[in-house]
């Protein structure tokens, strides 16, 4: 067949699937939800940004204020309080937080994942570091009920949507007897599926990935090709995720003369792809590859910080000892200062030290548990779906821990910067202002992101392989 | 002739190869959530104890150190959970179990499973057997009640029974029967099972009350199922052809199952949003500075404190007194910052009711919101079961607070600080104890979500009749 | 241009055609009657490659249709008993998407002067078809066969369910057809209409063609005799 005479086929499916309204009102459906979630993703990720924003500008701010103090301290236009003196590190370093960002991905808008508040920032300082914020008091009702998201529409209300456009795709015209009519014109029966199939992949792509890409144009704050590359990525996932159903739908109608048959088929291939296979899935790996038990690690904690404190007086002796430069060269100068410079500080950085492989510990075995699901989505194309789109959203064990390694570092080099003036009770200066080290985070390449999905990517070409195989196979020998 | 009608009905159901592989495959799926639950549930209890006498015993032996930094450091305490944990695992997810009893504020529940558990991020749902038993329990039964007189549509019969001396609605509540003995047959030795695995698992004292949620548990979860037969069926009676019903009901399921709690969800948290949690904590520190509703803020309680001590002491100065300010103090903030966390958790719990509200609204378009609080209700993974032991273990916050407050009262002198408490001074702190609520509280709790699948069994079998009286070959 | 040569075809035990032959040139007309289950149907399908004869031959216009189906139906065109159709699109509509798969283009006005020509009314070409009678759906049916300009085809029961005037003009139809040269193989039980427009007529029975003969030769009662004594035989 000429691709003139095959174009044409298009354009008469495209009027025959438009003359059915109920296409267009399902069309109709998914554009709502797609734009619904993708507007609320949308908004989400603007009040992420908005926060990170306001929390790197309030921490530099305060550091801004405490310079400012600092100057007005040494030109005699400002009294050092006891509280409130921006000449001593101790009081200026204590409350100092840093705020480091990891920033949303262009298409962090797809998902929710399973992020609680906090809108991944991280306070660094002198102390210990943490999430800026206090545990969430969302809910957890709500947050059973999970949200309506474009990657909950895209990996299981989707294929529902595909299946409904195309469960009848050849069947029913056996139903209404036009299968004879329509076989004797001289084109097989496979193109004209086919053809039919192509209409609808057409329209549910464009729709999809037209709804999504305007979002995070809107989303996007510069790095245009980060969310190239990353929306390349995704959309092709999709676009084989569409064809799969598609292709299923293919298969089954070649042999099948009743419509509801097909769509009971269909629908059971649904259940057994989107519903069973991950259940199972999280079953086996709830079992071999738990999630981290954080308890343990709490308790481990504690332990220490009761052991340091216990040997607080040879703790601090030792830090004194392994870091002469630090040791105070002025008495405290009162009891709550002593406490927090001679105990508390080495104390915290000796618990620090020791429990530092403990919290690697957890996300080690978070990326290990996300390894094995991508290796279980290779039988799951909707697990390899949502798989991949949390991961373009940004919710990679990976990306976290490589985005938590550099805050390690931040902290490891601002404690270097200023911890000698904090221990050894020594003034700041302008400089030690000016020269405070300076937050610079990239985040990872979209380049990674594609590596790390390589097994997903391939559970859903093995998928659309095998069904277009199938579909080709019984669609050579299917009659009317 | 009601008897005859389901007794063929259910013999023609079990002879349909698809309807059995289907059904065994459902409850595979559960028998093995339910497997996985069992195993949780254990691991989690065991650790749960573990984890109680570890943390207390840290309390006991921390090294000496000053009472407030003590009440920092604080006790972990975890909710128990009841046996029917192992088939209904609700709130546990997204809530965890653990509470930090701290010095300075009332801490929320934390370390979900949920929010560590990738595992959880690739299904639509929950993985407890309840979930997917209402999940696809409910599939089946609103696509069998759909197809319930496909077969007789399709090959011509309808016309011949509609012409004979049984009513519609006779012969229609025959074939509901049928199909109700069919799914009992499926589900009634998961029913056994789950019982089997409770009585194993339950201490002979708790038996009593695990066995009567156990059994509302069922109730509910039978009525849901029977709902959504005779919702299929009803679908059935008024389509136009088997596909039609069959759409419809896929579209009813999708709509009600998947869809509709997250509508529901998102809808109560547009109308009645939860503060996040740095505003939380901001709202709180503004009312602790300056106060609210006439009441004075921290500053002029401070001063209120410094002049009513020295009058009772009878002292010109602070560092006169016979007794620790500084113990005073602690127990005047913590007392102060008590009163405003009252206040805003009041709020606070004030919009997770509005939210329920919200959701039990949307229960009465979708029964499955209505099952499913119903079920963790029953089970007592519910928020209400969740708050009991939250307010049991604020108490036993606040008293252990009280007890360090007290210590720097009596161990300090006029505005010293620093002083050392020791194990001594610990044990002082009792073991946290707590009793878990029993079945009537559960169903006091559940009433709105029971009443919801009460009226909607009611309505389905109403529509049921209706259209059974309509039926048309 | 149509043949067959000792076709055979079974349904399990069941012999459906028994070494049939036939053979239809291009410009005649040729009537099978028979009863139901003679295996006029079959023969129809076996032209039409939906169905592998099990021993023979099946030929349109020197091409086999079981193994190059789209070669065999481009020349051939079909019009079933039932004429179903799309019923969201109209007749013009039905005809567009028809002729299309057909692999022919045709404007607006040459669509309305083949369903003219088939004989549907103009008030009817933008009517949805699900709106149609029978016949109107069946007039649509005809058009998509003069559309695809086709050398052969094959009518299955085309009269049934038409009343007379429907049907006679169908019959003028085929004779326009088969004057400009179309071989035309119509399964039919309408004694009547075979004797009025068929070149020849085979008297199907148990998948064999008992008796063959130009009906010009006979009047319609004389046909008809013949057809109760091939039944009986």
């Amino acid at each position: 067949m000429s691709m003139t005479r095959l174009a044409r086929l298009l354009v008469q499916e495209w009027r025959l699937f438009a003359a059915n309204r109920s296409n267009l009102v399902l069309l109709t459906v998914l554009a709502a939800l797609l734009g619904f979630s993708v507007a609320n993703g949308v908004g989400r990720v603007n009040a992420t940004q908005a926060a990170q924003q306001e929390a790197v500008a309030a921490a530099t701010a305060r550091w801004a204020d405490a310079r400012s103090q600092f100057v007005e301290i040494t030109e005699g236009r400002r009294e050092k309080q006891q509280f409130d003196d921006a000449t001593r590190a101790d009081l200026v370093l204590m409350s100092q937080r840093n705020a480091l960002v990891l920033k949303p991905t262009p298409l962090a808008l797809l998902s929710v994942g399973p992020a609680r508040e906090g809108h991944d920032i991280v306070a660094v300082g002198v102390q210990a570091r943490g999430a800026a914020g206090a545990a969430s008091r969302e809910n957890p009702a709500i947050r059973l009920d999970g949200p309506l998201d474009a990657a909950f529409v895209i990996t299981w209300l989707l294929p529902l949507m595909l299946i409904v456009l195309s469960y009848d795709v050849l069947s029913r015209d056996r139903e209404q007897q036009v299968a004879h009519m329509l076989a004797s014109q001289g084109v097989g029966l496979g193109v004209i599926v086919l053809a039919r199939l192509a209409v609808r992949f057409v329209a549910v792509f464009a729709l999809t990935a037209g709804i999504v890409t305007v979002g995070v144009a809107l989303v996007m704050q510069g790095e245009l090709s980060r969310a190239i590359a990353d929306l390349a990525l995704w959309l092709s996932a999709l676009a084989v995720f569409i064809a799969f159903w598609l292709a299923l739908a293919a298969g089954v109608n070649a042999r099948t003369k009743n419509s509801a048959a097909a769509g009971l088929t269909l629908m059971g291939f649904w259940i057994v792809i989107s519903l069973l296979l991950p259940v199972v899935a999280s079953q086996l790996l709830s079992g071999a590859s738990a999630a981290p038990q954080r308890l343990d690690s709490v308790l481990g904690r504690r332990a220490l910080d009761a052991e340091l404190t216990e040997l607080a007086a040879e703790v601090t002796e030792r830090y004194y000892a392994e870091n002469p430069a630090r040791r105070p060269q002025t008495p405290a100068i009162n009891e709550y200062e002593q406490y927090f410079v001679e105990s508390y500080y080495p104390r915290q950085v000796a618990l620090d030290a020791q429990f530092e492989p403990l919290a690697r510990l957890v996300a080690a075995r978070k990326v290990e548990q996300a390894e094995r699901l991508r290796t279980a989505a290779l039988f799951s194309p909707s697990m390899a779906m949502k798989m991949l789109t949390d991961d373009v959203a940004g919710y990679a064990p990976e990306r976290w821990h490589r985005f938590d390694t550099a805050a390690a570092e931040f902290q490891a080099k601002w404690r270097a910067f200023y911890d000698i003036k904090f221990a050894s009770r020594t003034p700041l200066t302008l400089d030690d202002y000016d020269d405070a080290p300076r937050v610079a985070y990239r985040d990872e390449h979209p380049h990674a992101r594609a590596v790390r999905n390589t097994l997903p990517a391939i559970g859903l070409l093995l998928a659309i392989l095998l069904a277009a195989l199938a579909a080709h196979a019984r669609l050579r020998r299917a009659g009317p | 002739m009601l008897t005859a009608i389901a007794r063929r009905e259910l013999q023609l159901q079990l002879r349909d190869g698809r309807l059995v592989v289907t059904v065994l495959l459902m409850l595979a799926l559960i028998g093995a959530a339910v497997a996985v639950g069992w195993r949780e549930h254990n691991e989690g209890e065991r650790e749960r104890q573990l984890f109680a006498e570890r943390s207390y015993a840290q309390w006991l032996t921390q090294p000496p150190k000053h009472p407030h930094r003590a009440a920092a450091f604080g006790l972990y305490v975890a909710k128990p959970e009841s046996p029917l944990a192992i088939f209904e695992s609700g709130l546990r997810p997204h809530a965890g179990r653990t509470l930090w009893l701290e010095a300075h504020a009332q801490t929320a529940f934390s370390y979900a499973p949920a929010d560590d558990d990738l595992a959880a991020t690739v299904l639509p749902g929950e993985r407890s057997g309840a979930a997917l038993l209402q999940l696809l329990g409910g599939l089946v039964a609103l696509v069998l009640g759909a197809l319930a007189i496909s077969r007789e549509r399709e090959t011509g019969v309808l016309r011949q029974i509609l012409a004979q001396r049984v009513s519609p609605l006779r012969w229609a509540a025959g074939k509901y029967l049928g199909l109700v003995a069919t799914l009992a047959i499926a589900l009634v030795p998961l029913a056994v099972v789950v019982i089997a695995a409770l009585v194993a698992i339950t201490s002979p004292t708790e038996r009593g009350d695990v066995a009567a949620r156990a059994l509302a548990g069922l109730f509910g979860n039978a009525a849901y199922l029977l709902a959504m037969l005779a919702i299929g069926m009803s679908v059935a009676m008024i389509a136009r052809s088997s596909r039609a019903a069959l759409i419809v009901a896929l579209a009813l399921w999708v709509a009600g199952s998947l869809l509709a709690p997250r509508i529901a969800a998102h809808l109560a948290v547009t109308l009645a949003p939860t503060p996040d949690a740095i505003a939380y904590r901001q709202a709180i520190g503004a009312e602790f500075a300056s106060g609210y509703d006439g009441v004075p803020g921290w500053s002029e309680q401070l001063r209120q404190l410094e002049a009513d001590t020295l009058v009772e002491h009878g002292v010109p100065s602070l560092d006169d007194l016979p007794i620790g300010y500084s113990g005073l103090r602690m127990k005047l903030m913590t007392a102060w910052t008590d009163q405003v966390s009252d206040r805003h958790y009041a709020r606070l719990r004030a919009i997770y009711e509005s939210q329920e509200h919200i959701r039990m609204a949307a229960a009465v378009l979708a029964p499955a919101i209505a099952a499913r609080a119903y079920s963790h209700g029953m089970a007592g993974m519910d928020w209400s079961h969740y708050q009991h032991f939250s307010s049991a273990a604020e108490t036993y916050r606040r008293d252990f607070n009280l007890v360090m407050n007290e210590l720097i009262v009596h161990g300090t002198r006029g505005q010293a600080w620093e002083m050392d408490a020791g194990p001594e001074d610990w044990a002082l702190v009792e073991p946290f104890h707590y009793d878990p609520p029993d079945a009537r509280f559960a169903l006091r709790q559940v009433q709105l979500p029971a009443a919801i699948l009460i009226g909607w069994l009611a309505l389905a079998w109403l529509l049921l009749a209706l259209t059974a009286r309509k039926l048309r070959p | 241009m149509l043949t067959a040569h000792r076709l055979h075809k079974r349904y399990g035990e069941q012999v459906a055609l028994q070494a049939l032959d036939l053979d239809i040139a291009p410009g005649q007309i040729y009537a099978l009657l028979g009863p139901n289950g003679a295996g006029k149907t079959t023969t129809i399908q076996c032209f039409l490659g939906f169905l592998q004869p099990d021993g023979g031959q099946v030929r349109v216009d020197g091409i086999d249709p079981s193994t190059d189906p789209a070669s065999a139906r481009t020349r051939l065109a079909y019009i079933p008993e039932q004429v179903n159709l799309y019923g969201q699109f109209t007749g013009d509509e039905n005809l567009h998407y028809f002729a299309e798969l057909g692999g022919h283009r045709y404007s607006r006005r040459e669509r309305e002067a083949l369903l003219a020509d088939a004989g549907l009314q103009a008030a009817a070409f933008d009517q949805r078809v699900s709106a149609y009678s029978k016949g109107m759906r069946q007039k649509v049916g005809i058009a998509i066969a003069l559309a695809k300009q086709a050398r052969a085809l094959l009518l299955d029961e085309p009269t049934s369910g038409l009343d007379p005037s429907a049907s006679h003009e169908f019959s003028r139809l085929l004779q326009g057809m088969a004057d400009r040269g179309v071989a035309i193989l119509m399964a039919t039980h309408d004694l009547f209409r075979a004797r009025e427009v068929a070149t020849r007529v085979g008297i199907m029975r148990g998948g064999v063609i008992r008796r063959e003969l130009a009906p010009s030769e006979l009047d319609a009662r004389d046909l008809e005799a013949i057809y109760l004594e091939v039944m009986a035989a």
